[in-house]
């Protein structure tokens, strides 16, 4: 029998092949028991990488290596790669967690069923090793023939061997988990959705923690494979055709893997698409499955020695003989053997058995076989040669079950530690906080969704600061408000300064939703509301109030403005109840006539509505509210100068709308350190900041803004269209816990966005950011439209991915749109309401 | 940039035998090819000799070409899979007809029954072959194929296995009554 093995096997007709299915004994947490073998599972977390440069990408595959090397060697090893679905419903129950204000259900409910309707594929990582510490064949046989005569449970683990494994499975994990890998013992729920999954093909969400029940334990082995010449055909419960399958073994590799490159194989899976007839691209989901083995040190140079033996026995014996020179091909395994035994001696250079097949479905043979096309495509552009495996397909997809073993090794491949863990299998995007509101998608190669609130770092005790940064038009605008109303419905107080007029549509939706919400006009009635000496500690106000006045001022009085308003800011702050109008009368009254022009001047600006409001007489009226909800203020009759124009020929209504933009903003943050505001989230989203920077003082005011903000335990949002101005103060830069970094088409801001992304300042990164919101093409052949929302998100953890911000329903973007027709046309029904 | 290798071919060294009994055989034959002619000679003259007899002069050329021929055919690559030969295909495509198609119902615990099983016509001629067949070849791969491998409802399945899931709460258990005992 062993002779026709040998002869089969040389053939590749290996008896692995012959070996029953899996029968699987015990599922638990981070474990896997089958009759035959015992398997610790893991899942990996994807690890931030696709933004990643080459040399922090080395440094984590090294650390991955080296970590494989400790407690990997020499054991089999089963890597799998396997898709679910992103489900709705699981953020829908756990909604109450995040939100607790207004009608949170139905705006939990509407993301939901965004989610659904998005079809994201979720993936995971599974990485199982072998435990040789419990003989299951043994187990088996003793238990299952005298344990059942004595009517004990035959196939049931005994407690002792449980927690041997258990503690087995935990060693491992430990250092797993301290690798770039942060693999953890899979859960019960995963492993068995794992195998029912194959058994099945429905792919579905996992079970949540705790919730398999009997029924779906029953359900996990029950499924019908039937292997046809060149596919699978998998039936659901009720006998039909549930999926056709195929599986694919990559065959050939070539001799140099680059990283970033070619050498990603396992992290690209999620980047194959096919054309469907309509010319649409469509994502092809693609599993793999892995079976490897690190091999240690001795068994690496035994292997290198061997094969240095067998070549140079070979070169001597063609020596000797008529051949007189051995082929080229021995030459080089000569060669390359004796540079692994020196690699591997000096370097610890680490060799790796790998045996890579991928599974591919479809919903019928024609989309199985256009699937397979763009499999084999996809890896033979980068030089890797995927083949299909007709007739051995029933050993390929029992192969790739968990708890089964290799059944074809004529597959194999030998590879250098780096090529192997160069496939990057952990690899991918991801970035923003594990719960809180789900606000988009990633587009990074791992799709998935991206949760973030915008109160999040006040939780954390962290940086309170969240920046918006890009052109104008790409979404910074939308994307903050579908922020505010996320805060809002978690129970925060929210404020948006409207200095464009255009935040009516968030204020719709905050109060079609039951939560209390306001837009405030400013008006005559709100006259020194923002007044800076009401808004900020009396020790820096005189100089703020002097900053507001000087800019107030007309050009040819600025030389003395700076001067005098600063003395008789002093002289008023000193009094009972300092103002700024006790300024101006200050200024007024002065003996110097250059002085009272100045003050007789401001004085006439601060009888403007505008001018009222920060340097008018207070009439005591607060403009805020204080309580949650979403406390929006309209500005009337604001003349914003222009991001490029020259402060020196700003006008007096732009100098007086730019002094209202400070003063609100100062006002927004003092009402948010009210006592009754306490312990309540709170966030404050400053459109246009940029605006504010195009003053020498203005970085400072903003500087200013985020320290208080901090101070206040208030949240802010800062959007603005100068990256290189907000990049230039260090201390608001320090302040910024996340950044969302919108398309930007110079060099000099994209070079600042690259830098508070903390990614290379290098073309890769420019033209990453250059491309993003590069218009999209919907397929009907239509105007290719502006990708808005999409942009890199620079978390807290210090993780970038690229994001795409979506709306939980149609008709939020509609009413949250800052299209000017569609701000006019809402602006009217408000009016007329 | 990190570069990996793949030493797939390097470290794989086809042997050459350069001499046999004192015979140079110049570049030489792979040794596996050796093992294999070997094989295939002493099988198939079993087979002849079973049949017509001893080798004579004029039947030793039925002894030797065809297990030559179907060596020399068997080990050229295999179009499909460069990392394979014929020879291989011919074999994977004799045991998917004979083992190789076997439904797998609950993961192996339950053998299929014949109306479940894909049947031999089907297997025999697999779609490759079909299309060059110089006849119609719907009764060997028809179009509606749909119903092989449902699920017979006749008889219920009877099913060995059970797996078996131990939840954190008994692990918890279990490890609390370990540390008891030492």
């Amino acid at each position: 029998m062993k002779t026709i093995d040998r002869f089969l096997s040389m053939i590749g007709v290996d008896p692995a092949r012959r070996i029953p299915p899996p029968d699987l004994l015990a599922i638990a947490d981070g474990l896997l028991v089958t009759t035959t073998k015992t398997e610790a599972w893991f899942e990996v977390r994807t690890s931030n990488t696709d933004l990643a440069d080459p040399d922090t990408l080395e440094t984590e595959i090294r650390q991955v290596i080296r970590t494989a090397g400790k407690i990997l060697t020499d054991k089999d090893c089963h890597l799998k790669v396997v898709w679910g679905t992103v489900d709705g419903a699981a953020y829908a129950e756990d909604a109450h967690t995040v939100f607790r204000a207004g009608m949170w259900q139905e705006w939990a409910g509407m993301t939901a069923a965004r989610i659904d309707e998005l079809n994201l594929p979720d993936r995971h990582i599974l990485l199982g090793v072998e435990l040789d510490a419990f003989d299951g064949r043994v187990f088996a046989r003793t238990r299952t023939q005298t344990g059942a005569m004595l009517g004990m449970e035959p196939r049931r683990v005994p407690d002792g061997d449980l927690v041997r494994l258990l503690g087995q499975v935990k060693q491992i994990g430990r250092s797993l988990q301290s690798s770039p890998l942060r693999a953890r013992p899979a859960s019960a729920e995963v492993l068995a959705w794992s195998i029912a999954r194959e058994q099945y093909r429905t792919a579905g969400a996992i079970a949540r923690h705790g919730s398999i029940q009997g029924a779906a334990l029953a359900h996990l082995t029950r499924g019908r494979v039937v292997p046809f010449h060149d596919h699978l055909r998998i039936h659901g419960t009720d006998g039909s055709v549930a999926a056709y399958a195929a599986v694919l073994a990559l065959a050939d590799f070539p001799e140099e893997l680059d990283v970033p490159g070619n050498g990603e194989w396992l992290r690209t899976l999620s980047e194959i698409v096919r054309i469907d007839e309509t010319g649409a691209e469509l994502p092809v989901i693609v599993d793999a499955s892995v079976r490897f083995r690190v091999l240690s040190r001795q068994q690496s140079l035994k292997l290198a020695e061997r094969t240095r033996t067998a070549a140079k026995e070979q070169r001597q014996s063609a020596a000797k003989h008529a051949a007189g020179e051995t082929s080229t091909d021995i030459e080089d395994s000569e060669q390359v053997a004796e540079e692994l035994v020196s690699d591997i001696r000096r370097q610890g250079l680490m060799l790796v058995n790998a045996h890579p097949r991928l599974l591919i479905t479809g919903s019928s043979r024609d989309e199985l076989a256009a699937n397979i096309d763009a499999v084999i495509s996809h890896y033979a552009g980068r030089g890797i040669t995927a083949v299909t495996c007709p007739d051995e397909q029933r050993d390929l997809w029992l192969e790739q079950l968990p708890g089964d073993a290799l059944r074809v090794p004529d597959l194999g491949h030998i590879q250098e530690d780096i090529a192997f863990f160069g496939s990057l299998f952990w690899g991918g995007s991801t970035v923003g906080d594990t719960t809180g509101p789900v606000r988009g998608y990633l587009t990074g190669s791992t799709p998935g969704l991206f949760r973030f609130s915008a109160i999040g770092g006040a939780k954390r005790g962290d940086a309170t600061t969240t920046a918006l940064l890009g052109r104008s038009g790409r979404g910074k605008t939308v994307a903050g408000m579908l922020l505010e109303l996320d805060a809002a419905f978690a129970g925060a107080w929210t404020c948006m300064p409207d200095f464009k007029g255009d935040s009516g549509g968030v204020v719709d939706v905050a109060q079609q939703l039951g939560l209390p919400a306001d837009l405030i006009r400013i008006g005559a009635e709100h006259a020194g509301a923002a007044d800076l000496f009401g808004s900020i500690p009396l020790s820096d106000a005189p100089l703020q109030v002097t900053r507001q006045l000087t800019l107030l001022a007309p050009g040819n009085m600025r030389q003395i403005a700076e001067t005098a308003c600063l003395d008789a800011a002093n002289r008023v702050a000193g009094t009972i109840r300092p103002t700024t109008a006790a300024v101006i009368d200050d200024l007024t009254r002065a003996a110097d006539p250059d002085t009272a022009r100045l003050g007789h001047a401001l004085l006439n600006l601060a009888g403007t509505p505008l001018g009222a409001i920060v340097a008018g007489r207070p009439t005591g009226r607060t403009v805020l509210r204080r309580d949650p909800g979403v406390w929006n203020i309209q500005l009337p009759g604001l003349v914003l100068p222009s991001t490029e124009s020259n402060p020196d020929t700003w006008d007096a209504s732009q100098r007086v709308s730019l002094a209202a933009m400070r003063g609100i903003t100062m006002h927004a943050l003092h009402v948010s350190s009210d006592p009754q505001l306490r312990g309540m989230p709170k966030l404050i989203f400053v459109p246009e900041v940029h605006r504010m920077l195009r003053t020498d003082d203005g970085r400072d005011f903003l500087d200013q803004v985020a320290r208080m903000g901090r101070a206040f335990d208030a949240s802010l949002l800062l959007d603005s269209q100068d990256a290189d101005g907000i990049a230039g103060i260090e201390g608001l830069v320090e302040q910024l816990s996340t950044v969302f970094a919108f398309q930007m088409t110079t060099a000099r801001q994209q070079d600042a966005l690259a830098e508070l992304l903390h990614l290379p300042i290098d073309d890769s990164t420019r033209t990453l950011i250059r491309e993003l919101a590069a218009p999209t093409d919907d397929g009907d052949g239509g105007e290719p439209s502006l990708r808005k929302g999409h942009c890199i998100m620079r978390d807290w953890r210090d993780q970038a991915a690229t994001v795409q911000f979506d709306y939980p329903a149609a008709w939020v973007a509609d009413a949250l749109s800052t299209n000017a027709d569609r701000t006019a046309a809402a602006a009217e029904e408000r009016t007329a309401a | 940039m990190a570069i990996g290798r793949t030493l797939t071919k390097q470290l794989t060294v086809e042997a050459r035998q350069h001499e046999i009994l004192g015979l140079d055989l110049g570049e030489g034959p792979k040794r596996s090819t050796i093992a294999l002619g070997l094989a295939a000679v002493i099988i198939w003259s079993g087979v002849c000799l079973l049949v017509i007899g001893p080798p004579t002069a004029d039947t030793l050329t039925l002894y030797l070409l065809p297990p030559g021929v179907a060596l020399g055919m068997g080990l050229q690559e295999d179009a499909q899979n460069p990392r394979r030969t014929r020879l291989t295909g011919w074999a994977l495509r004799i045991r998917y007809v004979l083992i190789g198609h076997r439904p797998i119902l609950a993961l192996g615990t339950t053998p299929a029954r014949r109306g479940e099983m894909i049947p031999a016509r089907f297997r025999l001629v697999g779609p490759a072959v079909a299309a060059r067949l110089p006849f119609p070849t719907e009764w060997f791969v028809p179009d509606d194929i749909a119903s092989i491998g449902r699920p017979r409802r006749d008889r219920p399945l009877r099913l060995a296995q059970t797996a078996r899931l131990y939840g954190t709460d008994h692990l918890a258990r279990a490890i609390e009554k370990k540390a008891k005992t030492r």
